[in-house]
């Protein structure tokens, strides 16, 4: 039985043998692009390397159009030539961020250097660069395009498929552990684990839905549904998330007591996600979700304080949303699955959410992105004799480009797969080719070096020394038309490697520092500047809309609340031991995870403020949210200069103080209309307000807590 | 009196002495910018990074003044 890892390298090298041996046999000059092709684009399923293969393809193509028309806008202006290239690359980089189909920016920026720098000093070869690019890059997708499907054909759709099943699962037993909870049950820490696993595999969804729609005709034909799926189990991750987040507020509540049909949307919901596990292993539905109706029961609810009402009616709307959500997504798969009768209407797709504001981390990643490249393009132009060049300017824009989408790998990562990948070629170039006669010879040599280095660097931990050795393989060997030989090729690689990592060292730390220990600390300031801005827009007339630019301002914040503390996750693993001292990773993740809280916590304040802007009953609690506002902004600003400068139990004390003051202004205005009987509905908006203040400021007493565990003091301290 | 400056050579390879200095002006200053992060004394610049630069450059022409010659 052969090995999977044995497969994907046979494949992966029969795949450069023939494109090298259609290369060479057309005179087509620099086939090594043809097998970056087949090198990057080779993976393991058929859907994943056509996505790739159709990106880089489509990619290279609008980069060889753009460098042409830079080359042509700009003859004999060499500044204005590079500031515009710098603009394009400046620009996909951006672009590379927050979608799947990164790729295709990717190759459109370093296609534009390859078309335009690599024909120089000559210009009137661009032309024929930009042509041959294209096509050497075409030769490669369809050369292993039909080798993945035509041996061993391994197809995406069992990973996607696996993937939905599994989130699903998770999902389940989640809203299981819960709802457990909340009738009473002890806390259950398995249920860490589970979001964890939930969270990871759905983050992934996209990417695999991308691959699986390509190589499997039945996801292609309802990939839009599909689409909408992934956007509703992730809708669905969130509120569970947010009613998790609220149930320290529930502890001393018998939910049971004050929220009716607990127990039936126990059940009807865990009876949806069961026939929808079903629906996933072509199982028809046996049951049609039934509508559950959650109510407070009003007769108990005088008990509670004001602050318990506000948690119980929180709690319901997210029951209530979750009871919805998971209707919806019945509905979809129901529909993707066939399992309809044509006069059912087709589940709504959603619209695409907004794309997010600007973000100020990928614009330092793309200031880093066109300094690495104007230095090269310098080194280029000034350093005479500087060896292979145009390599430095590519070969820099790549690097620094992957960096982009990883800016936590420092640059020096990168030096033993490069050296790595130059002692392989070297080998080859130096002491094997040069015997060698005829294709046969040539391509048996091609395919054990690609076949060993695939199949022993199979590991995910070894793809930079896998694609450095194949990449570097090819451009030593430098395999051509018109072979030659000389040890200067070996040579001037070996100088180029280090030139490339030293230039890239220097832009690690100018003009943004990219080391882990800033980049945390820049992003905690960001983000708490950040809820300064949101708490602040209360200040604003409460009878009056917001103007365009306040929106776009609130979104641009709220931006970066919800996603600073996915983008601290990352950094966290990056801190150096040095940078920690006494403190350890745990309690940094632990700190992080408070900063979750806290930045949902500030989304459900945003929404609630949104939607009372209307209740006329809010106007008389003005001043006490300001006034609340006020303070907690104080605290925010405080923990901006510096987040360990919280004292715990007088921030407790403050806000409590304030939460008190609101309470007692919501009594007031609610008495006059508990007294005439009117109904909850007049005080739904200034209880959801109310549970969304004591919801903050619980959370940002928990942060100041886990706060005061870090050694601040060793995290800012100046480092080379 | 001052070494004279002359070119290195590995096998055939040649390599001027400027490259030879700065090599080992850069190794001097990465064990300089190690021993100042071990003993904490980094805490006392402003910009590392700048300093190191520095320090780099000041080593090379040492070097490349006293021991290599450029």
């Amino acid at each position: 039985m052969i090995s999977d890892k044995a497969k994907n390298s046979f494949k992966l090298s029969l795949a450069m043998v023939i494109t090298y041996a259609v290369a060479l046999s057309q005179g087509w000059g620099t086939p090594f692009w043809a097998g970056f092709a087949v090198t990057f684009c080779g993976l393991t399923t058929v859907g994943d390397s056509l996505n790739k293969g159709l990106l880089r393809v489509f990619g290279t193509l609008f980069g060889a159009a753009a460098g042409l028309a830079l080359l042509a806008m700009f003859p004999q202006d060499r500044w204005s030539f590079m500031t515009a290239m710098s603009i394009f690359i400046a620009f996909c980089t951006y672009m590379m961020g927050g979608t799947t189909r990164w790729y295709f920016w990717f190759m459109a920026a370093i296609t534009v250097p390859i078309v335009t720098v690599t024909a120089e000093p000559d210009a009137i070869y661009n032309f024929n660069r930009a042509i041959l690019r294209s096509q050497q890059t075409t030769l490669g997708i369809v050369v292993y395009s039909l080798v993945s499907v035509l041996i061993w054909p391994v197809s995406s759709r069992g990973a996607f498929d696996g993937a939905v099943r599994k989130v699903i699962g998770n999902q389940r037993r989640l809203f299981t552990h819960y709802m457990a909870h909340l009738l009473g049950a002890p806390d259950d820490k398995s249920s860490v684990q589970l979001r964890i696993e939930a969270t990871r595999t759905l983050g992934g969804l996209g990417a695999l839905l991308d691959h699986a729609e390509l190589d499997t005709l039945e996801i292609w034909e309802v990939r839009r549904q599909w689409r909408g799926f992934v956007a509703q189990m992730t809708g669905l991750q969130d509120t569970m998330e947010c009613w998790r987040q609220m149930f320290q507020e529930l502890e001393e509540i018998n939910a049971q007591r004050f929220i009716k049909a607990l127990p039936e949307i126990d059940a009807e919901v865990g009876n949806r996600f069961a026939a929808i596990e079903g629906m996933l292993d072509d199982q028809a539905p046996a049951l049609q979700p039934t509508e559950v109706a959650l109510e407070v029961d009003r007769t108990h609810l005088s008990e509670l304080s004001h602050f318990q009402r506000s948690a119980v009616l929180l709690a319901v709307s997210y029951l209530t949303r979750i009871e919805q959500e998971t209707r919806t997504l019945f509905d979809s798969i129901r529909y993707i699955r066939g399992f309809t009768s044509p006069n059912d209407p087709k589940p709504v797709v959603d619209a695409a959410a907004a794309r997010a504001p600007l973000d100020p981390d990928r614009f330092a990643g793309v200031l880093r992105v066109t300094a690495v490249l104007w230095l090269n393009l310098l080194l280029y132009i000034y350093v005479p004799d500087l060896p292979v060049a145009s390599a430095l300017v590519i070969l820099g824009t790549v690097i620094v480009m992957l960096q982009f989408l990883h800016p936590q790998a420092s640059s020096k990562v990168f030096l033993r797969p490069l050296m790595f990948g130059l002692v392989v070629g070297s080998v080859a170039y130096i002491f094997i080719m040069p015997h060698l006669s005829g294709y046969l010879e040539l391509g048996t040599m091609i395919f054990a070096f690609i076949f060993g280095l695939t199949y022993i660097l199979h590991s995910p931990r070894q793809i930079p020394f896998k694609f450095m050795g194949v990449a570097l393989f090819m451009v030593t060997t430098s395999i051509d038309v018109h072979q030659h030989y000389s040890f200067l090729t070996v040579a001037n690689l070996a100088v180029f490697v280090l030139i490339l990592v030293g230039s890239l060292l220097v832009w690690d730390h100018f003009p943004i520092s990219f080391r882990a220990e800033d980049r945390f600390q820049a992003i905690l300031n960001r983000f708490f500047r950040s809820c300064e801005f949101l708490l602040s827009t209360a200040e604003c007339p409460w009878d009056r809309l917001p103007s365009r630019l306040q929106d776009w301002r609130t979104a641009f914040h709220l931006n970066e609340v919800a996603l600073s503390p996915q983008k601290l996750a990352g950094w966290v693993h990056a801190l150096p031991a040095a940078a920690l001292g006494n403190t350890t990773p745990a309690q940094v993740q632990d700190l992080v995870t408070s900063l979750q809280a806290i930045s949902y916590r500030m989304n459900a304040l945003v929404r609630a403020q949104a939607a009372s802007r209307s209740d006329s009953n809010i106007g008389q609690l003005v001043e006490a949210i300001r006034s609340w506002g006020a303070g907690v902004q104080k605290i925010f600003r405080r923990l901006a200069a510096g987040p360990g400068s919280g004292e715990y139990a007088g921030f407790q004390s403050q806000l409590d103080a304030k939460l008190a003051r609101l309470e007692a202004r919501i009594e007031g205005a609610l008495e006059p209309a508990d007294d005439r009987g009117a109904s909850a509905e007049a005080g739904r908006n200034m209880y959801r307000l109310l549970g969304s203040y004591r919801g903050l400021s619980e959370a940002l007493v928990n942060f100041i807590k886990q706060a005061a565990a870090i050694d601040w003091t060793r995290l800012r301290e100046e480092r080379f | 009196m001052r070494p004279m400056p002359h070119e290195f050579a590995i096998g055939e390879v040649f390599m001027p002495p400027l490259l030879v200095a700065g090599f080992l002006g850069l190794l001097a200053a990465v064990v300089t910018v190690h021993l100042l992060n071990r003993y904490r004394l980094s805490r006392f610049f402003f910009y590392p990074p700048l300093v190191f630069l520095a320090l780099i450059v000041i080593y090379t022409v040492l070097i490349g003044t006293f021991i290599v010659g450029v």
